[in-house]
């Protein structure tokens, strides 16, 4: 068992080829996500039917989001997603719950694979296609954390999408890894020789780090309705 | 002869059906493996990061919302 830095390929190498090792519905967090989306998203549809049932602030900018993506084309309405879930308070959340993209437009709260996760549904709302959209998750050697990303398809260019900074190339990650990703259409296993070790597996986290972790885990449902 | 045959039509349905039951079984305790990586990277936008131009503008539109 090598570690995630051996045994798996680098993020600028990404590509879409290949195909899923599994169904989505199979991976117990993808699974729980779906549950959950549906009721979320019955809320979400009465916010966006009538701006008065968004119950808060932070839900009638992300009704204004989609109804101004509606009107542009692909790669604007691709930039102005991104940029708006990385508007997005940092907070951990060491359950690695994946939240609804319902949680963290209304809380404006969440953590890399939030962001992602928020970035991919609205996209599919907005009619992008499950085979241009992917969630990958993969080792950040800069923060030497887990990290997830959105690899995106657009004009024939991939771009993974960061929970900071503007649309990226994969050439731009030669500092990360990647073990495996997910869409509506599956699991990818990208790494099969990496075998993880465990809960935090690889994980080196620096002290400071771990500390504003403790500091927020009571924060994630802070001003959340479930 | 016939039990020969009828064991060999059992056999040739039988094997890929014990090889898919051995993937599913694969998948299975892959998934799980992978289940294991917690992902809690503290990457936010740096305070002050602008976007190109037109999103920028969208933004300033979409926080002006009520």
């Amino acid at each position: 068992m090598g570690s995630v830095l051996d045994t798996a390929p680098r993020l600028s190498k990404f590509t879409f080829d290949g195909e899923p090792f599994a169904v989505a519905e199979d991976f117990a967090p993808w699974a729980a996500l779906t549950a959950q989306s549906q009721p979320d998203q019955s809320i979400l549809d009465a916010c966006m039917n009538d701006k008065e049932a968004c119950v808060v602030p932070s839900l009638v900018r992300f009704r204004r989001m989609i109804e101004l993506a509606r009107e542009l084309a692909p790669h604007q309405q691709l930039s102005l997603v991104h940029h708006y879930f990385n508007g997005t308070e940092w907070t951990s959340d060491t359950r690695d719950t994946w939240s609804t993209p319902y949680h963290t437009a209304f809380t404006k709260m969440g953590d890399c694979e939030d962001i992602a996760l928020a970035k991919y549904q609205t996209l599919r709302s907005l009619g992008w296609p499950a085979d241009r959209l992917r969630v990958v998750i993969g080792w950040d050697g800069e923060e030497k954390d887990w990290h997830a990303w959105l690899a995106v398809r657009d004009e024939g260019q991939v771009y993974l999408l960061d929970s900071i900074n503007g649309l990226q190339r994969p050439s731009a990650y030669s500092y990360a890894r990647f073990v495996y990703s997910i869409s509506d259409q599956g699991v990818w296993d990208h790494a099969p020789n990496y075998v993880p070790a465990g809960k935090k597996a690889d994980q080196r986290m620096v002290p400071e780090r771990a500390a504003r972790i403790a500091a927020t885990e009571g924060q994630h449902n802070k001003g959340v309705l479930r | 002869m016939k039990k020969a045959i009828a064991l060999s039509i059992v056999a040739a349905f039988a094997t890929p059906a014990i090889a898919m039951a051995q993937g599913d079984k694969n998948s299975e305790i892959r998934l799980a493996k992978l289940e294991e990586i917690v992902v809690t990277a503290e990457k936010q936008q740096p305070a002050g990061y602008q976007p190109d131009a037109a999103t920028a503008a969208l933004l300033a539109e979409i926080e002006k919302a009520k």
